[in-house]
């Protein structure tokens, strides 16, 4: 269910401000609003806050140490630090702050340095590379007394100017020259070339003036025969590398020594500059300081409590009554029992419902395995993702997104197993034709009339609850239009299922007349209330109903490609073939089986079912609360796309 | 002959449907998979996405299902 929210503004004297939004914080129960005017009074009273908030200098702080951080990395900072740094003023935090200057330097320097040897390292590699290249090239040509040598590399895709320049080179030099080419890593072309001495200023012109890229080496290794470069290129790469490891031993050291304060202070100044901000946004008169939000109905009592504790009585929380659509604009926080929470982010995961309307959680949780069990609907499936997640949970004890995502693929596991035996499926056939296990309730090889009709029936309950919790929510958003539309959709509907089955026989013309004006009756609402749109969204309520074929489509899929893996895997006389082939397309088969079925039954969720009730454009319930706050006062992570 | 003529419909049935929802998901992908290189956040809701025009398909595939089942 959604939970109750109350608007709250949280009154103050003004010159205790600072003190009212740390403890606000601390509470972390309000999800703070920007400051509209209190009932009653004008602007001229109360104002949003022009407060000379610290947020400048804090904020610079907090990137500061967020890069010396990244730099440094370091250990989890301990609650005690965090709690410590917390209660310290701004100015005592900025001095611990400042105390850290020169070690942000020092890792700046070091950083600096390695950015500079990585460069250093990745220029040499590149040397050296070449110099690989091109040694091959050079060992051809012959040793000559009087004869210069130079090397060019070129793109491959321009290989032809080899030719052309040995031309030149020939005319050039008389026919008193040698070009030997090869090909080079990374699709280039190496050419070295043999010429008389004499005419090295000539050849370097005629390289120049053809834009040839001459071998670039360091200033240290020119002049240097090809032969003596490699070894030095190898201890300078070795240099490089000593150097890099000590930079990067330096930086460890300093994250082991001061990586859990840079962690805490990190921590604390983000605290800082969001109650800065929170200041910014607060409304003020002469006197007082207003901070405006809402707050869980149930924590108000608390909030009170703490605020008279920690402000004293000075500090006074005043509910505002909400009215009308106002009401619309209140944050939405889930409250589910324990196995209902793993599905809040996925109920939420395309639209946040708006406030005050139905919590689709439960019938998430309901139907979403149940699809995900029929359309897999095989024990031994079942049965290896139960085990794969356990294996999971005992390698990542204390990964939380496993702790979400496990309820949630134990209830499909579970339901996969309880299907397939209702199936008898255990590896498609394997388990009839091992230990002869038998379909408790159908064949889905053979029954493909029954499981079709099935899954549509599936369809047709689950729109129709649908469009009935619709018709709920637009009672209790008071939203006359829509509850006409859904009620009309509703009837028509049922016309629809009237006249079908006059027109198949089994019920008697009367009910089909009264079926032919209930949908008469039915379009025009519908035309009336949604235009033209109206009856080809009657038409596609049974485009929604229809579309949960898909539930008997993939589970036919599912069985019918276990079966081709135990063919395949019986066709080779070599048990142990037949096995890995069995066993590699039956994993083949449980990957896509559970990755396919929990989109399509995600899909069938959001878009035939939830889109008959859900009310989007909710704003999901975000307390200001700080990193001293209780894990379960903060915001419970939400998965992506919500808005 | 009849026979065949419906094997022919229902292939046709489902294999319009198939190729149509093909061509949308190519779409799609190429849209989702921009839209994911530059907020990757986005990653499972393109995935629902991408799985929407489906339904071409399953239609198809009832309609192809109702003309070789029901007699």
């Amino acid at each position: 269910m959604l939970v109750a929210m109350r608007r709250v503004d949280v009154l103050a004297p003004r010159r205790r401000a600072v003190e009212l939004v740390r403890a606000l914080h601390r509470a972390g129960v309000v999800h703070l609003v920007p400051f509209s005017a209190l009932p009653g009074t004008s602007e001229a009273v109360f104002r949003t806050n022009a407060v000379d908030g610290p947020d400048g200098p804090i904020e610079a702080a907090s990137e500061r140490i967020a890069e010396l951080r990244r730099l440094i990395g370091g250990g989890d900072p301990t609650a005690a630090l965090v709690s410590e740094l917390w209660e310290l003023a701004n100015d005592a935090m900025m001095e611990r702050v400042e105390a850290l200057a020169p070690i942000q330097a020092n890792a700046a320097a070091l950083a600096a340095d390695r950015v500079r040897s990585s460069g250093e390292r990745t220029r040499t590699e590149g040397y050296r590379a070449l110099i690989d290249g091109l040694q091959g090239i050079v060992d051809r040509l012959p040793a000559l007394r009087g004869f210069g040598s130079t090397a060019i590399v070129v793109q491959a895709r321009y290989r032809s100017v080899i030719a052309l320049l040995r031309d030149e080179l020939e005319q050039l030099t008389g026919g008193r020259c040698e070009l030997i080419a090869a090909d080079l890593a990374g699709e280039r072309v190496g050419a070295a070339l043999l010429y008389p001495e004499r005419l090295a200023d000539e050849v370097r012109a005629l390289l120049g003036g053809r834009d040839l890229e001459e071998v670039p080496l360091p200033p240290e290794f020119a002049g240097l025969a090809f032969r003596e470069i490699e070894p030095r290129l190898s201890a300078a790469l070795a240099r490089i590398d000593e150097r890099i490891t000590a930079i990067d031993e330096e930086l460890r050291a300093l994250g082991r020594r001061h990586g859990p304060e840079v962690a805490a202070l990190e921590l604390v100044l983000r605290d800082r500059a969001a109650e800065a901000r929170a200041l910014r946004d607060a409304g003020a008169s002469d006197h007082l300081v207003v901070v405006g939000g809402w707050i869980p109905a149930l924590k108000l009592d608390g909030l009170r409590r703490a605020l008279s504790a920690e402000v004293g009585p000075d500090a006074l929380v005043i509910e505002r009554p909400v009215e009308g659509r106002a009401v619309e604009e209140a944050p939405v926080a889930f409250e589910n029992r324990p196995l209902l929470r793993p599905f809040e982010g996925l109920a939420s995961f395309v639209s946040v419902p708006r406030y005050g309307t139905i919590d689709p959680t439960p019938f998430l949780a309901i139907t979403l395995p149940v699809f995900v069990g029929l359309m897999v609907g095989d024990v031994g499936y079942g049965v290896v993702l139960l085990a794969l997640l356990g294996l999971a949970r005992w390698r990542w004890p204390r990964s939380s997104f496993l702790s979400r995502l496990l309820p949630i693929a134990v209830l499909a596991a579970g339901a996969t197993v309880f299907f397939g035996l209702l199936f008898g499926e255990l590896f498609g056939d394997a388990g009839a034709n091992m230990i002869g296990l038998r379909p408790i309730w159908f064949d889905r090889r053979e029954a493909a009339i029954s499981f079709l009709a099935l899954a549509i029936g599936i369809g047709a309950v689950q729109v129709t609850l649908g469009l009935l919790l619709g018709i709920v929510n637009a009672v209790l958003l008071r939203d006359r239009s829509v509850l006409a539309g859904r009620v009309a959709l509703m009837v028509g509907l049922g016309a629809m299922a009237l006249l079908l089955g006059w027109m198949a026989g089994p019920l008697p013309a009367s009910l089909g007349y009264l079926g032919a004006a209930a949908l008469v009756g039915a379009l025009a609402v519908l035309i009336a209330t949604l235009g033209l749109a109206g009856p080809i969204e009657l038409l596609g309520v049974v485009g929604n109903i229809l579309s949960y074929a898909r539930l008997m489509a993939i589970g036919l899929a599912s069985v019918m490609l276990a079966l081709v893996a135990n063919a395949l895997g019986t066709l080779s006389h070599d048990l142990l073939v037949g096995a890995i082939v069995a066993v590699l397309l039956h994993s083949l088969n449980l990957a896509l089986g559970f990755f396919d079925s929990s989109i399509q039954g995600l899909r069938l969720h959001y878009v035939e079912f939830f889109s008959k009730f859900v009310e989007p454009g909710g704003v999901r319930f975000e307390p200001f609360a700080s990193v001293l706050a209780a894990p379960e006062a903060r915001p419970r992570p939400a998965l992506a796309g919500g808005t | 002959m009849e026979e065949g003529l419906r094997f022919l419909a229902a292939a046709i049935a489902v294999g319009l449907g198939a190729l149509g929802t093909g061509w949308a998901q190519s779409r799609i992908g190429s849209a989702g998979a921009g839209a994911i290189a530059e907020k990757p956040e986005v990653t499972g809701i393109m995935l629902v996405f991408l799985a929407l025009p489906e339904t071409m398909v399953i239609l198809g595939f009832v309609v192809a299902a109702m003309i070789l089942l029901v007699q």
